[in-house]
């Protein structure tokens, strides 16, 4: 079977002499003998291999039980988004010299890379409306937490305030990064309009905090309003964290219009497949005054020996291969090539193009909203607050079930959330419409959820 | 491919370089149209929502026709280097070839476009392959149970680090607060105990450059909570007294953490869970030939034993009564990251593991060790390695006698960007001066390290003649070195014409 192995027997053999040895497996003597472990699944588990085909066909009986945005129309969100993707990009994006290339560390054999890599910063600063954005963590989960660890580290206290706002499975990423940190983690609750009240921070926010994180828009879809939060995180020595999504900030408030001081987010709206859920692109943004504070690696422009404008890592002495247990993150790894994706969509896309998509997923959401408000029994659940390309839909029958039903029939409809918020959350639903829905699959999607109603 | 004998000609010459590509914002024209999506007019509808909650000014990003932008990025590409087009032998990295049917497994529908909340009636068959996915490793790693979130080899690491947290909670053990690392360890180890929250104990290295079994013994107390040993260590060396470490390990209580980087030495040959390692992480980007992806994406599961199995990240696939599931366990340490893994990676690691199977993946390591000890021999007498005897599927070399010329291990690594390869790793590990640390991996032919050390050999006869004319290097790179110095001291990171 295929092992990738160029050699041929008379070349192994000649190498083999040169070594000094008679048998390949003599290069194994250098190992210990060991005995297999009782109950770990046997190697033989493995099987003999198969060929490129057999291979594709195996995959392809696994793939045809998904029932991936092919084969039902995608009306969810909550963190993943349907989204156009021009096919320029995953024609660029696979280029062996991006996709087979390790970290620019030699930066003179890897000057594509690093540019790519600094045109990301500088697209996702712009977006943001931050000052500098590094060249991307794991995902929007891990870059939130490693976030609150920046703020944590810089005013040296241990508590956090995390918006109710935040995806409570983002928010439990965080906890599970703090594990042995012994931080205090409090909840802002929203107010019954699906936004955080003054009244919530004031009671909240005082000298012990190291930072508040909200949510642009919230877990809900709904558009939080910071007014006044920036003046009084910082009156009181914390830091500003929001956590936005990309897709959004074509239109709504930036982190950086609010005074965020750290800002993060879930790249993979900005035109990664959904991907069953990875790999996706954590983004981290910030403010210039905490560039040696923050994790993940930096592109930056310098010259070269000879003065021509030229790119490399810089700020190294941040990171674990430097400073060790002293580092700002234990990053190696990241999440480079999805960082090009996005930056390569943004690019096709122009600032244009961007706006026309989030206006889209706004005009999309807000006519399935209208529309399935409208049914009887049915109504939004924050109907007063603004919302942007989610909201959360209340009823009387169970979310699961209209979910299986719709499910059967062709539709991923919305999240229900009672898996994710609890057994008073049974009737409750959480919806998204992307740019990429069509009149008539919202027509689609409404008939049929009518129909469950009638039958329940 | 080699340059090698332009390079002789053209010493002290300055070798014309490709041209640089200008950034996205320098080529902006403003009003271009790019590809036209669906979309709405933002004028139309941002009337719904009240106007202090929207931006007040369109981001400043590129305006360019897709051409444009094709043209841009493959000219970018030009000025890269990957395994597709160089002899990539970066030690520590496991550079091999990534086999191009793997692309295609995610180009299959019913992976890519498939919502990672989808009911668990729709994700049947992701949750069956991913299943197989953890089952196929575990059966390689010699170890119970596998969670496949990590999404990198350090993720996998600081996953390894809150489990034992949990272990020892839930025995009532509360001194245990340190974690031992060799002074020969890759970064990522002590970064992510201390994210852990534990305190980092150094063991020192012997002469050899093997774990000094005295000062493992000196370092070992009831503080210990675990030792994080990578095998073979980061010399391309398999630890000699590696047996009684375990067993010294084990009489203090400590856990044994094993990091994987170097798994491709190995692999189907011996197993992590059969020497005694009772936490394991392995990067699929390194030993199972998912793309590195210019830094990223990896992944990095993680195999533990019985014992530790229910403190393992949540989400957990389950199967019950033949259909497959999502949980999230009681005693589990939460969730790492969002969503169930990097299931695009993970399946084309599971699709190396498929295609190759049991003795092809044995293969893969046999001929990591043959390239990378023939490779070795070629190289023997040209700069003293540190180690003795076989080394596994990597060797350290030390240019620390040209230190008096004023040369480093990074002006070699310049040179042989010139010769028309990727560079070794240098200044790693720690413990050897000036190294330069090759892996050439079983991918790569015989004629290509004949090649390799023949320039190599060139390479170390020069900087002996003229040691000058390394520091001059690289000359046929787009760009010479780059001001490090002067980059870091006022950071440009976003492109001055953005704003």
């Amino acid at each position: 079977m295929a092992s990738f192995i160029p050699h041929t027997p008379e070349e192994t053999g000649e190498m083999l002499a040169r070594i000094g040895l008679k048998s390949i497996e003599d290069l194994l003597l250098q190992f210990p003998s060991t005995n297999p472990r009782p109950g770990a699944p046997d190697l033989s588990l493995l099987g003999e291999g198969m060929d490129e085909r057999a291979l594709l066909r195996w995959f392809a009986g696994l793939a045809e039980k998904n029932k991936d945005a092919s084969r039902a129309v995608v009306f969810r969100g909550a963190g993943s988004y349907d989204h156009f993707i021009p096919s320029a990009t995953g024609a660029l994006v696979s280029r062996g010299e991006f996709l087979t290339s390790y970290t620019p560390y030699q930066p003179e054999a890897s000057q594509g890379l690093l540019q790519a890599i600094f045109e990301f910063q500088t697209a996702i600063s712009r977006l943001y409306g931050m000052d500098l954005s590094n060249a991307s963590l794991y995902d929007g989960a891990t870059a939130l937490a490693e976030a609150v660890l920046v703020a944590i580290r810089e005013t040296g206290r241990s508590r956090i305030l995390l918006s109710e706002g935040l995806d409570p499975m983002i928010r439990e990423v965080v906890h599970t990064y703090l594990e042995g940190l012994s931080i205090k983690i409090d909840l802002l609750p929203l107010g019954q309009g699906g936004q955080s009240t003054p009244e919530a921070f004031k009671a909240r926010v005082d000298e012990s905090l190291a930072c508040f994180v909200g949510a642009i828009p919230t877990f809900f879809g709904t558009i939080d309003d910071f007014s006044g939060v920036a003046d009084l995180l910082h009156g009181q020595g914390a830091l500003f964290i929001l956590h936005a999504n990309p897709h959004a900030l074509a239109l709504l408030r930036t982190p950086g219009e609010w005074g965020a001081d750290i800002a993060t987010g879930e790249g993979q709206s900005l035109g990664l497949p959904l991907s069953s859920g990875g790999p996706y692109l954590g983004l981290m943004t910030a403010r210039k005054k905490y560039v040696r504070r923050i994790p993940g690696r930096l592109a930056g422009m310098t010259k070269d020996s000879e003065g021509r404008p030229c790119f490399v890592l810089t700020l190294q002495a941040r990171e674990q291969h430097i400073r060790r247990e002293k580092a700002n993150s234990n990053i190696c790894s990241n999440e480079t090539l999805l960082g090009i994706a996005a930056l390569v969509n943004m690019a096709l896309l122009g600032p244009g193009g961007l706006a026309r998509a989030a206006a889209g997923s706004l005009k999309n959401a807000h006519e399935l909203e209208k529309r399935l408000t409208a049914l009887p029994g049915v109504r939004n659940l924050f109907p007063d607050a603004p919302f942007f390309h989610e909201f959360v839909l209340e009823m009387t029958p169970p979310a699961r079930k209209m979910s299986q039903f719709l499910l059967e029939r062709g539709i991923l409809g919305g999240l229900p959330l009672e898996p994710v918020l609890g057994p008073s959350w049974s009737g409750r639903s959480l919806w998204c419409a992307t740019e990429v829905r069509t009149e008539e699959e919202i027509n689609q999607a409404v008939d049929l959820v009518r129909e469950f109603l009638s039958q329940h | 491919m080699t340059q090698v004998e332009d390079i002789r000609d053209g010493e002290g010459r300055v070798v014309e370089r490709p041209p640089m590509e200008p950034t996205l914002w320098e080529k902006s024209r403003r009003g271009t149209k790019g590809v036209c999506g669906p979309g709405a007019d933002p004028l139309a509808v941002t009337k719904k929502i009240p106007a202090q909650l929207l931006r007040s000014d369109p981001p400043s990003l590129p305006e360019l026709s897709e051409l444009e932008v094709v043209r841009h990025f493959t000219r970018l590409s030009h000025l890269s280097r990957g395994v597709d087009t160089h002899f990539y032998p970066l030690g520590s990295c496991t550079m091999k070839y990534n086999p191009k049917v793997m692309d295609r497994i995610p180009e299959i529908p019913g992976f890519k476009d498939l919502h990672p909340r989808m009911d668990a009636e729709g994700m049947q068959g992701l949750l069956e392959a991913l299943a197989i996915c953890e089952e196929s490793l575990a059966s390689l790693m010699g170890m119970d149970e596998v969670t496949l979130a990590p999404a990198a080899g350090a993720h996998g690491e600081l996953s390894g680090i809150l489990i034992a947290r949990r272990y020892f909670e839930s025995k009532k053990d509360r001194t245990r607060t340190e974690i031992l690392i060799p002074d020969s360890a890759h970064g990522t180890n002590p970064a992510s105990a201390a994210m852990g929250g534990f305190s980092v104990r150094v063991v020192a290295s012997g002469p050899d450059g093997g774990v000094d079994l005295d000062s493992l013994r000196d370092s070992l107390s009831n503080r210990t909570a675990m030792v994080m040993m990578t095998v073979p260590n980061t010399l391309g060396l398999f630890e000699k007294n590696l047996k009684e470490m375990i067993t010294l390990v084990r009489s203090a209580g400590a856990l044994l953490y094993m990091d994987g980087a170097n798994f491709n030495a190995f692999m189907g040959v011996l197993r992590p869970g059969d020497l005694g390692f009772d936490i394991v992480h392995i990067n699929t980007h390194k030993t199972l030939a998912t793309p590195h992806g210019g830094g990223g994406p990896g992944s990095g599961p993680v195999g533990v034993t019985r014992e530790l199995a229910p403190f393992l990240p949540s989400p957990r696939i389950v199967k019950e009564e033949g259909r497959y599931r999502l949980a999230s366990p009681e005693g589990s340490i939460g969730p790492l990251r969002s969503f169930v893994g990097s299931t695009l990676v993970l399946l084309r690691a599971l699709g190396y593991m498929k295609m190759l199977g049991k003795n092809g993946l044995r293969d893969v390591s046999l001929y990591a060790l043959l390239n990378a000890n023939y490779l070795r021999v070629l190289l023997d007498g040209v700069l003293p390695r540190k180690g003795e005897g076989l080394c596994a599927h990597e060797f350290v070399l030390s240019a620390r006698e040209f230190s008096s010329h004023g040369l480093h291990a990074s002006d070699f690594a310049k040179e042989i960007l010139d010769a028309g390869y990727y560079a070794p790793t240098v200044s790693f590990p720690l413990i050897v001066p000036e190294a330069l640390m090759v892996e050439p991996t079983e991918t790569e032919s015989k004629e290509t390290l004949d090649r390799f050390a023949r320039d190599f050999r060139t390479i170390c006869e020069k900087a002996r003649r003229s040691p000058e004319l390394l520091k001059g290097a690289p000359r046929r790179t787009p760009v010479s070195r780059p001001d490090e110095v002067g980059a870091a001291r006022d950071p440009v990171l976003t492109d001055p014409r953005s704003l």
